[in-house]
C-alpha cells in the first residue's frame, strides 16, 4: 500500500528532504507493508491541499489553516494566541519550536473539540510545525513607533493585519510571489514575515534593515491525513505513522529554524541592518498583543461562532513555561523528535485515535 | 421548443451582459485600490480576493456558453477538413455528445461544491476583513450548466439537420488574442 | 494495464480527440476526469473535479490576463496606435523598404500594450497593409512581414503566454517580461534586417517613395503618437515607480488607454462594448483550456506518465545539444497544428521537469518556450497570425503567398533560437541588470 504526501513547497525547498526522510522511515518500519510517496507541488498547492485531502485527492499534506479560516477557527485562533510567547518575554532561543510543541500536546491530547474541527474536514491530525515568529524587513529605517505611522506594510494574515492597523500603518494585502517587487519598487515600504520567508523568497536581497521583536507571532503549518485512509490502516501501521509523525514534525520546525538563522546571517553578511525594534515600538507593540490576546476568544465567536475559545487560550498559555524549559538546549532535530515522542506521541493510542 | 430556444438565448444575454461587467468592474475595482494605496494611504479593503474569487471566477466560466455561441472554443482544423462529408458530420454529433456529457458531470458536481460551501459559510480573511466568498462557487454549475443547455441543443440539432453545424469554423468575432 | 500504460493511452486518446476538432478545453477535462476514475477510483475523480475548476481560475496573477487583453482590445478598438505607424512611415521613409520596417516598429509599439500577437497582426495588418499595397509594395512582402512582426506582441510584455508560464512554472512574471524584451527587440531588428536584405537584393519588391521631408516635418508627424506613448509611459513608470505591481498594471493601463480614448473623442459606447465582449469571450475560452491542463497534470502525475515521458526525453536527450535539437523539433512540430496556448499547457507537466533536471534556467526557456511557439503562430499549415492577415486582405492576396512572405523571417526566427540557445545570456542578461 502506497500513501501520498502532497507538499506544497517546490522540490527545492530545504524541506522536501524532510518529507522524504519521513517516507523511508514509513517503509522502513512497517518492513515495506506501508510506502509513500512524495509530491513536491505536482500534487496539490496550499490552496488546494484541504479539499485535496478531504476527497482523498493525496492522502497527507501541510496544511496551511490560516487560509481555510471558516474551516479551521480552533487552530487558527490557537495559532494567534502564539503571541503569549512574545508576552511571556521568554528566554528562550526558540519560542516557535516550543510552541509547535505546545499545540500538537494542545491538539492531540487534550482538545476533543480541535479533534472534532479536523474531522470535519475528513482528516485526522498528525502534529502541528510552527514558523519562527515574525519579524518586520523594511526598505527605510524604522527607529521609532512613530516613524511607522502611515508606511506601507505587507502583512499575510489577520493577526498581523490587526498589529499593522494598531500601529497606524496601512495594511497591504499582496501574494508573498509578488512581495520582492513590490518592496523594490517601493509599493510596500516594510513587509511582516518570517525569518526562513527571507531567503525563500529572495527579500533578504533587496530588504535594507530587519527588525526582530515585532510584531511576532507565528504561522501553523500541521500535518493532516485523509480520515478514510488513516481508519484503514492496521493499529500497528497507525503506531510506527505517529511515531514517525513525531520525527517528522521535528524535522520540519527544526528545518525553519535553521533556515530562519541562516538567512538573518545573511542579512547581516550583505551588508543590511539585523536589529531589535525601538524600545517604545516594542512597547506599543506589546500593549497590543496584550489587548488582542485579551479580545480574542471573543473575536471568534462573533467571526465564526466558536464556543469555548477562552478556556482554549488559557490551556495553551498555561502550557508555555513547561515547553519553553523542555526545549530550552535542544540542538538537534533527534532530540526534538524523543521529547516529542516522549511527551506527546507515545500517549497518544493508536487503537482509538481519530477512529 | 421556440419558448426554450428564446428562454436560452435570453440567459445567454444575461450571462454576455454579466461577463462584461466583471471586465469593467475588476479594470476599476484594482485601479480604484492602487491609487487608493498610493495617493490617499487606504486600499480598498479585500480587493484580491474580490478579485480572485468573483471576476476572475465569473469571467472564466459564465461567458463559457457566450463563447460556444460564438463559435470561440478554440478547436483544431487541419485534419477534420480533409475528412468525408459523413464522418464530419459524425464528428460533429460526438464532439457535442462529449462535451455535453463532461459538462454535465462537471456542472452536478461543481454545485454540490457550491452546496457544501454555502453551508460553511465559507470565507477568506484578507487583511482584518471576513470576505465572505460561498456565493463565488455558484458560478462555476451556472456557467457550465448554461453552455451544457446550449450544448444539448447543438447535439440535436446536430442530429436532425447535420449540415447545420458543419461549416462552423472558428469565431464569426475577430478573435484577436495569444 | 499498468498506471503508465493508462496515463500513455490518455493522452493518446487526447491527442486523437483533439486532431477531430473537438474543444481542446474539454477534451482535456474529459480525458483527465475519466483517465482518473481508471486510476484511482471514483472518489478521487470526483474530488478532483470539484477542486481544480475553482482553485485554478480565483488567482490573482491570472486577473492580469484579462485586464492585459483588455487593454490590447480597448487600443485596437479605439485606433490608439493608428499614430505610431504613420510617424514610422515617415521617419523610415530613406530606408530601402521604409513601410514594411514601419510596420515592425508599429507593432514593436502595439506590443507593448497588446498580451497577443494575434492582437499585433490585426491592428498593423489593417493600418500598414493596404499602405503598402497603394505604394506597390510587392504583396508577398507587405502581408508577410505584418504578419511575423505581430509575433512580437507576445514577447515584449504584457504577454498572455509569459504569465501563463510563469503562474504554472513558479518563476517571476516580471523577470519573464524582462527576459521576453530582451528577445523581443532582437526580434524587431532582426526583422528589420530581413526586409532590408530583401529590398537591397530585390528593390523592385519595394519601390521607394519620393516623399522629401524636413526634420521639422518629420518632428510634427510625432504628435499623433502621444497616445500609446502615454500608455506606455503610464505602465513602465508606476512600475518602476513603485506605484502598482506587475499583476496591477493591465487594470491601470487598461482605464489609462479608456481615459485617452475618452480625451481624444474616440470612445465610443459600442466600441467600449466590443472591447469587453471580445476580453470576456477570451478569457473563457482560454482559461477553460487552462482548467484542463491543470486537470492533465495530476493525471500524469498520478499515473506516472509524465514521469515517464520526462525520464524517456531526458534518457534520448543525454548530449545537451541532442536536448535542446529534439525540444526545438517538438515545438516546431507541434506548432505547425497546434494553438501556442494548448500546446504549451499540454506539454509543460512533461517538459519542466525535463528542463530542470538539465540544469537549464527555467526564466531563460519560458522566454525560448514563447519564442517557439510564436514560430508556430507563421508557419504553414495552421498559422494563426497569417489567417488573420488574410482576413484583412481578403481576395487581393492568397493564404500561400502570405506563407511565402513569412519564409524568409522564420529562417532568421530559427537562426535567433539557436543563438539564444546557445548563449543563454542574451535572455537573461536584462533581469539580472535591473537586480
Ligand atoms: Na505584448
Ligand atoms: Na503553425
Amino acid at each position: 500500500d502506497t500513501l501520498s504526501y502532497a507538499s506544497g513547497w517546490p522540490p527545492s525547498a530545504r524541506v522536501t528532504p524532510v518529507f522524504e526522510k519521513y517516507a523511508d522511515t514509513i517503509e522502513e518500519r512497517t518492513n515495506g507493508d506501508l510506502s509513500m510517496k512524495i509530491y513536491p507541488l505536482s500534487l496539490l498547492n496550499f490552496l488546494e491541499a484541504n479539499e485535496g485531502v478531504k476527497n482523498g485527492i493525496a492522502d497527507l499534506a501541510t496544511m496551511l489553516t490560516p487560509y481555510f479560516a471558516a474551516e479551521y477557527p480552533r487552530m487558527n485562533m490557537l495559532s494567534e494566541a502564539s503571541s503569549v510567547m512574545a508576552l511571556e518575554g521568554n528566554e528562550s532561543s526558540v519560542p516557535a519550536i516550543a510552541y509547535a510543541g505546545m499545540m500538537t500536546e494542545l491538539v492531540m491530547l487534550d482538545c476533543p473539540s480541535c479533534q472534532d474541527e479536523v474531522k470535519r474536514q475528513n482528516q485526522v491530525s498528525l502534529g502541528v510545525a510552527m514558523t519562527p515568529p515574525y519579524l518586520m524587513a523594511c526598505m527605510t529605517e524604522i527607529t521609532s513607533a512613530e516613524e511607522l505611522k502611515g508606511k506601507r506594510v505587507r502583512a499575510g494574515g489577520a493577526f498581523w493585519s490587526r498589529w499593522v492597523e494598531a500601529m497606524e500603518a496601512v495594511p497591504v494585502s499582496l501574494s508573498i510571489n509578488e512581495t520582492f517587487e513590490a518592496l523594490e519598487q517601493g509599493v510596500l515600504d516594510c513587509s511582516l514575515g518570517t525569518a526562513p520567508d527571507l531567503d525563500n523568497f529572495s527579500l533578504n536581497e533587496v530588504v535594507k534593515h530587519v527588525y526582530l521583536g515585532a510584531p511576532s507571532g507565528m504561522f501553523p503549518f500541521p500535518t493532516n491525513m485523509n480520515l478514510n485512509r488513516w481508519q484503514g490502516l492496521s493499529e500497528e501501521q497507525r503506531a510506527v505513522m505517529l511515531d514517525a509523525s513525531a520525527e517528522l514534525i521535528a524535522g520540519l520546525a527544526w528545518e525553519y529554524h535553521l533556515t530562519g538563522q541562516q538567512a538573518l546571517e545573511d542579512v547581516v553578511s550583505g551588508g543590511n541592518e539585523l536589529t531589535e525594534v525601538s524600545d517604545d515600538l516594542r512597547a506599543k507593540s506589546r500593549a497590543f498583543l496584550q489587548s488582542d490576546l485579551d479580545a480574542l476568544a471573543g473575536a471568534y465567536k462573533a467571526n465564526f461562532g466558536m464556543e469555548g475559545g477562552d478556556e482554549l487560550v488559557q490551556k495553551i498559555s498555561a502550557l508555555a513555561p513547561r515547553w519553553i524549559e523542555l526545549v530550552e538546549d535542544v540542538n538537534g532535530p533527534d532530540e526534538l523528535a524523543e521529547i516529542l515522542k516522549r511527551e506527546i506521541f507515545s500517549k497518544v493510542d493508536a487503537k482509538t485515535y481519530g477512529m | 421548443m421556440k419558448f426554450l430556444a428564446n428562454g436560452l438565448t435570453l440567459l445567454e444575454k444575461l450571462a454576455s451582459f454579466a461577463g462584461m461587467a466583471c471586465v469593467v468592474l475588476m479594470m476599476i475595482h484594482v485601479t480604484a485600490d492602487v491609487a487608493g494605496r498610493s495617493f490617499f494611504g487606504h486600499p480598498v479593503p479585500g480587493t484580491i480576493t474580490v478579485v480572485s474569487s468573483f471576476y476572475m471566477v465569473a469571467l472564466s466560466f459564465i461567458p463559457l456558453a457566450v463563447a460556444e455561441r460564438l463559435n470561440a472554443h478554440i478547436s483544431v482544423d487541419i485534419i477534420f477538413e480533409r475528412l468525408p462529408a459523413w464522418m464530419k458530420r459524425a464528428l460533429v454529433s460526438l464532439n457535442y455528445l462529449f462535451v455535453t456529457t463532461v459538462l454535465a458531470f462537471a456542472t452536478v458536481r461543481t454545485w454540490q461544491v457550491a452546496v457544501d460551501k454555502t453551508n460553511i459559510g465559507a470565507a477568506i480573511q484578507q487583511g482584518t476583513a471576513m470576505v465572505p466568498v460561498w456565493q463565488s462557487y455558484w458560478l462555476l454549475p451556472v456557467g457550465l450548466g448554461l453552455m451544457a443547455l446550449l450544448c444539448v441543443t447543438k447535439l440535436g440539432l446536430s442530429l436532425v439537420n447535420p449540415d447545420a453545424l458543419l461549416d462552423e469554423q472558428g469565431p464569426k468575432t475577430e478573435n484577436i488574442y495569444e | 494495464m499498468s498506471d503508465v500504460a493508462i496515463g500513455l493511452s490518455g493522452l493518446g486518446i487526447l491527442f486523437v480527440l483533439i486532431a477531430l476538432r473537438f474543444h481542446i478545453g474539454f477534451v482535456l477535462i474529459g480525458v483527465s476526469f475519466f483517465g482518473l476514475w481508471l486510476l484511482r477510483g471514483w472518489g478521487l475523480a470526483w474530488g478532483s473535479l470539484g477542486l481544480i475548476p475553482y482553485q485554478f481560475t480565483a488567482n490573482w496573477v491570472l486577473s492580469s490576463i484579462p485586464m492585459f487583453l483588455f487593454l490590447g482590445y480597448i487600443s485596437y478598438y479605439t485606433n490608439l496606435t493608428a499614430g505610431l505607424f504613420s510617424a514610422a512611415r515617415v521617419w523610415t521613409s530613406a530606408l530601402p523598404g521604409g513601410l514594411a520596417i514601419a510596420s515592425i516598429f508599429g507593432s514593436a509599439g502595439f506590443a507593448a500594450v497588446s498580451g497577443s500577437s494575434l492582437a499585433c497582426s490585426a491592428a498593423m495588418g489593417r493600418i500598414a497593409v493596404p499602405e503598402m499595397i497603394k505604394h506597390k509594395y510587392h504583396p508577398e512582402l507587405a502581408t508577410g512581414t505584418v504578419a511575423v512582426a505581430g509575433t512580437i506582441g507576445a514577447l515584449i510584455p504584457p504577454s498572455i503566454i509569459l504569465i501563463l508560464y510563469g503562474v504554472i512554472a513558479q518563476v517571476s512574471v516580471s523577470d519573464l517580461f524582462l527576459g521576453g524584451t530582451a528577445v523581443g527587440i532582437m526580434t524587431m531588428v532582426g526583422y528589420v534586417l530581413v526586409v532590408f536584405l530583401r529590398v537591397k537584393l530585390n528593390p523592385s519588391l519595394a519601390p521607394m517613395r519620393d516623399e522629401t521631408m524636413t526634420f521639422a516635418e518629420r518632428v510634427y508627424h510625432l504628435k499623433d503618437t502621444w497616445p500609446i506613448l502615454l500608455v506606455m509611459l503610464g505602465i513602465f513608470g508606476g512600475l518602476f515607480g513603485g506605484i502598482f505591481t506587475p499583476t496591477e498594471a493591465g487594470a491601470v493601463g487598461a482605464s489609462l488607454a479608456c481615459l485617452i480614448a475618452l480625451l481624444r473623442g474616440d470612445m465610443t459606447l459600442e466600441r467600449f462594448s466590443d472591447a469587453a465582449r471580445d476580453t470576456m469571450t477570451a478569457t473563457g475560452s482560454l482559461i477553460i483550456i487552462a482548467v484542463g491542463a491543470s486537470l492533465l497534470t495530476r493525471f500524469l502525475v498520478l499515473s506516472g506518465a509524465g514521469d515517464y515521458l520526462s525520464e524517456a526525453i531526458i534518457a534520448f536527450g543525454a548530449n545537451p545539444v541532442l536536448l535542446m535539437a529534439c525540444v526545438i523539433l517538438v515545438y516546431l512540430v507541434l506548432g505547425m497544428f497546434l494553438e501556442p496556448i494548448g500546446s504549451m499547457l499540454l506539454t509543460l507537466p512533461i517538459i519542466l521537469p525535463v528542463i530542470d533536471d538539465a540544469g537549464w534556467s527555467l526564466l531563460w526557456f519560458g522566454v525560448v518556450l514563447t519564442k517557439l511557439l510564436e514560430i508556430g503562430m507563421i508557419t504553414p499549415p495552421v498559422g494563426m497570425n497569417v489567417f488573420v492577415i488574410k482576413g484583412v486582405v481578403g481576395k487581393l492576396v492568397s493564404v500561400g503567398a502570405i506563407f511565402r512572405g513569412v519564409a524568409w523571417f522564420i529562417v532568421f526566427d530559427l537562426l535567433l533560437v539557436v543563438l539564444i540557445s546557445i548563449f543563454p545570456g542574451m535572455v537573461e542578461f536584462l533581469p539580472a541588470l535591473l537586480k
